[in-house]
């Protein structure tokens, strides 16, 4: 991960028995002037109700994530200990993947200061002679978080502080049947996974469906579904279509930085070239340019011969698809309402309502695509909506 | 569920009595989600963990536990909620935004500077900020966050008006303070309506801010009088454009997607209404602008915007604000003017579910047709000329000009456009064609600029040999320097000097390597061209720009294939409601 500055400040702040509110350490120094922590420490130092909620605030041009706690004890003063442990990001950054940083840390510095207090009588957090330590553990988690977005920092023998920024992701989207599991790119795959993992993984070659991967296993489909899931979260696999000669795609916008952007054409050289053979790039966007609607896989390749240009079509899709250069025009047969049909394909019918396509009929049937297209070419009351 | 409506719409005040919830809709019955909050974990059966991270545990024990619950905020006090919005004097006048776990509020704290006047009149006034916040799902993203903060700036302000002119907040204020000090004193058993709900009768602002929370989640449009006097007018431009469409649709996109069109906007494009043009013209409030009126009565999908700035003798900016007004409200999409040879096919997102809503929207307007049939038309791209073709009659071609708008309106369709890369063989890492990271348009000023010269020069070097006029350009004392060039050369060395002076040396080898190349004319017109074939301009815009005819250009574009690449897709601009 490349170094950067995004967390512009940590910082430590409590609410002291005399003075209220106080910004206690903060790294760097002088980051947040007094009148600026005055004007938002409700926020930080909040009222009891909202302990323990990740409050993130966006005011004075910068984005501000804590999680107030408040420890109950006698030994206190005020019979509590208030504190806030607070990232700061400059406003257009998105806060999000901060949240889980602040969540356990502020659990780390709850149970040292706990912890602390079993072992030694005295705590981390309102001991005078360990509180100096917060500045230096605040610094080294600023400068690694920001450096490798993990840091391992050993506070004493039974504590060590992990932390990992967690990229934000959306909801990843159902993985369906006639879905193909491929891997990104520039995945690495010398990390220990779990052996059920490392079994999905050798199966995941670009061109077997789910179904097909869960049969040849002989697991159940869900439990593949679950396991492609969390590595499209962990974003090295991506779902795209079966690859059939008969399948029909076209450019998307997109396309055009593929054409500008020299390391995408390099890295796209690399993936679509046969072995031992060196295309030129102009023949390969030649081909993506040439995969219009109404123009099959086949079509293509009986119009330009990849094979002796040294291009492999199947990868060459492949990587259109992964890269969003291409998508797919499924085939949706719609059965017209007001018009008969013939009997032979009436068990089919409920398919066709136009919100299947050919990839889930055949999957789910086990039909071919040639032998849907022979079937539904005699029958006149059905249409196909390409899209 | 749409997480794009707002949870719920609040009014704090502050002044020297203190922070205060004026008003809340809808009116969370504050505490008692509080009880069920403890239920998780007062479980018996958890265990309890005292060492290690007893503390999130109890975060993972509070997250089952949500502060939305069907759609409405819950768990927090009004005490609390005053607490935490009304802000402090540095931050008014400024956008606010806090997020709390998974609850999001935004709103628009302001100052109330009572003028010298003003304060005389009203001694008890005790008001010195206020704050109109709405509660949103902490998902939303940051030009929906913009958009509601502008809706409650647009109303805040409003609000800050009427005080000052008369006190209209501080009157409201009493009201709801009374309202809420009548409940409090009643005693517990009694208390059977919430006092918001009282509001909801009695103060006309209360009403106010209930319509702006439901019309934010019915249509996006919030049109109110604020006093009856000061008008506001504000939508979410995603929101209504959602609202047109179908519920079946289900299309949801990002009020930025309306912008960046909006941002991209040229002269060539068309102006598509989304509603009825008589209906439009009736909404419009009584103090709009005679221009919009103007422009609505001749606007068509035919014609494009300079068209109708001519038609209408409006300024072609003036019609751009109007067309951009009209986008950002719903009311209009953009597209590029029907005409035969525009391309058209189903878009990716589109619903060919048979027997939909939509299906039978279509029926209606087209009796005896299938939706679906016409689907399945649009399916593969022809130009529309030859859809015509096949189905014959002169009527007939108008109900299916009718047809494409409608599916335009109903955005089933996208325009497939052909774009030219200029990309000659041989050279297997060829740098950028324009290596300058500029912007488009200056790239084209100074291209343009480029051939004024350019025509120039050749004009005068046309009429050079009767030597009417002196020599005025360096290029053209080159030639009377050099007799024994030939016109090739000189045009070849001229077009190198200002046209291709942007390619690389290789790239113009390969194009004057090409055998089109040595007639001078087609060599012009590519040199004049070849800006454009960088993949970002279709042929219809280079044909706008330029002046060319279609087929000059598809000539041209045959003549150069050995070193050009044509790509088909659609535009990002008339399309940006598929993203």
């Amino acid at each position: 991960m490349k170094t950067n500055e995004e967390i512009r400040c940590i910082f430590f702040s409590e609410f002291h028995p005399t003075a209220g509110p106080k910004l206690v350490y903060q790294v760097p120094a002088d980051y947040l002037s007094k009148e600026e922590f005055d004007n938002i420490q409700v926020y930080i130092i909040t009222k009891p109700k909202l302990t323990d909620k990740i409050i993130t605030l966006n005011a004075l041009g910068k984005k501000i994530i804590g999680c107030p706690i408040c420890i109950e004890g006698r030994q206190y003063v005020r019979n509590a200990l208030i504190f806030n442990l607070c990232l700061v990001v400059d406003d257009c950054v998105s806060a999000v993947k901060y949240e889980n940083v602040i969540r356990k840390l502020a659990a780390y510095f709850t149970t040292l200061e706990v912890n602390f207090k079993f072992a030694t009588q005295n705590s981390f957090l309102s001991n005078e002679e360990t509180k100096p330590r917060i500045s230096s553990v605040l610094e080294k988690i600023r400068d690694e978080l920001n450096g490798i977005g993990t840091c391992c920092i050993p506070i004493n023998d039974s504590t060590t502080i992990n932390l990992q920024i967690t990229p934000e992701s959306s909801d990843p989207c159902p993985v369906k049947d006639h879905d193909v599991p491929i891997l990104k790119p520039n995945c690495s795959l010398n990390v220990d996974w779990d052996l059920s993992t490392q079994q999905l993984m050798s199966s995941i070659d670009g061109f077997r469906h789910v179904l097909r991967i869960a049969v040849e296993a002989d697991v159940d489909i869900n439990f593949i579904k679950l396991g492609i899931e969390n590595l499209i979260h962990l974003g090295l696999v991506q779902l795209i279509t079966i690859f059939q000669y008969s399948n029909v795609y076209v450019t998307t916008p997109k396309i055009s930085s593929l054409a500008e952007n020299s390391a995408s054409r390099e890295e796209c050289l690399r993936y679509v070239s046969k072995q031992d053979a060196n295309p030129c790039f102009r023949d390969i966007f030649l081909l993506y340019c040439g995969l219009t609607a109404g123009t099959t896989v086949r079509d293509l390749c009986a119009r330009y011969h990849p094979h002796s240009l040294g291009i492999d079509v199947r990868k060459l899709i492949q990587y259109g698809s992964m890269q969003g250069y291409i998508r797919r025009l499924h085939k949706y047969p719609v059965k017209l309402p007001n018009e008969g049909g013939s009997s032979f394909l009436r068990h089919l019918y409920r398919w066709f309502s136009g919100a299947h396509s050919y990839d889930e009929i055949c999957t789910a049937t086990g039909l071919s695509h040639q032998e849907l297209d022979e079937k539904l070419d005699c029958d006149p009351s059905i249409v196909i909506c390409w899209k | 569920m749409d997480t794009s409506n707002p949870i719920g719409i609040f009014l704090v005040s502050s002044g020297s009595n203190g922070e205060r919830l004026l008003f809340r809709y809808p009116d969370g019955i504050g505490e008692s989600p509080e009880e069920t909050s403890k239920n998780p974990k007062n479980n018996p059966y958890s265990v309890k963990i005292t060492e290690n991270f007893c503390c999130d545990d109890s975060h993972s024990a509070k997250s089952i536990f949500s502060n939305i619950d069907k759609g409405m905020l819950t768990g927090y006090a009004d005490k609390d909620l005053a607490n935490l919005l009304a802000v402090k004097a540095p931050l008014c006048g400024k956008k606010f935004e806090v997020k709390i776990n998974e609850v999001l509020f935004v709103g628009f704290p302001l100052h109330i500077f009572g003028s010298n006047d003003a304060t005389s009149r009203r001694q008890m006034s005790t008001l010195s900020s206020f704050n109109l916040v709405f509660a949103l799902h902490g998902s939303s993203d940051e030009s929906l966050i913009a958009s509601y903060q502008d809706i409650a700036k647009h109303l805040v302000v409003g609000l800050r008006h009427e005080e000052e002119r008369c006190g209209y907040l501080t009157q409201q204020k009493n009201i709801m303070w009374t309202i809420q000090d009548d409940v409090a004193m009643l005693p517990e058993d009694q208390r059977c309506e919430s006092p918001f709900k009282i509001m909801l009768k009695k103060s006309q602002l209360a009403k106010q801010l209930k319509k702006v929370h439901d019309d934010v989640c019915k249509t996006g449009v919030v049109q109110l009088y604020i006093n009856n006097w000061v008008h506001i007018s504000v939508c979410l431009p995603h929101k209504v454009y959602n609202m047109s469409l179908p519920s079946d649709c289900g299309r949801l996109f990002k009020p930025e997607a309306v912008k960046k069109c909006l941002a991209s906007l040229r002269p060539y494009h068309a102006l598509l209404l989304m509603v009825d043009e008589n209906s439009l013209s009736n909404s419009l409030p009584l103090d709009s602008s005679p221009s919009i009126t103007r422009l609505l009565r001749i606007v068509s999908p035919l014609k494009n915007l300079q068209t109708l700035a001519a038609d209408a003798d409006l300024s072609l900016g003036q019609v751009f604000q109007i067309a951009s007004h009209l986008v950002l409200w719903g009311k209009a999409t953009i597209i590029y003017p029907l005409c035969e040879s525009n391309v058209y096919v189903l878009g990716p997102r589109t619903n060919t579910l048979v027997n939909s809503a939509l299906g039978e929207k279509f029926v209606e307007q087209f009796p005896g047709m299938s939706l679906s049939a016409i689907m399945a038309e649009f399916s593969l791209p022809s130009p529309l000329g030859e859809h015509r073709d096949v189905l014959g009659l002169p009527q007939q071609q108008a109900q299916e000009v009718k047809m494409v708008v409608w599916m335009l309106r109903q955005q089933l369709l996208l325009q497939l456009h052909t774009y030219v890369y200029l990309m000659p063989c041989g050279v297997p890492s060829q740098s950028q064609l324009t290596p300058q990271s500029g912007g488009n348009n200056s790239d084209l000023e100074i291209f343009l600029s480029g051939m004024k010269r350019a025509s120039s020069a050749s004009d005068v070097a046309s009429v050079n040999s009767d030597e009417l006029y002196p020599p005025k350009s360096p290029s053209i004392e080159i030639t009377n320097e050099g007799n024994v060039i030939t016109s090739e050369t000189r045009l070849q060395w001229r077009l190198v000097d200002q046209h291709l002076s942007a390619l690389t040396p290789e790239q113009r080898r390969e194009i004057l390597a090409v055998p089109a190349a040595s007639n001078p004319e087609d060599l012009h017109l590519f040199a004049k061209l070849c800006l454009y074939f960088d993949g970002h301009h279709h042929l219809e815009e280079i044909m706008y720009y330029e002046n060319v005819r279609r087929s000059q250009l598809l000539t041209l574009l045959d003549k150069f294939r050995s070193i050009l690449i044509t790509c088909i897709h659609e535009d990002k601009v008339t399309s940006f409601w598929n993203s």
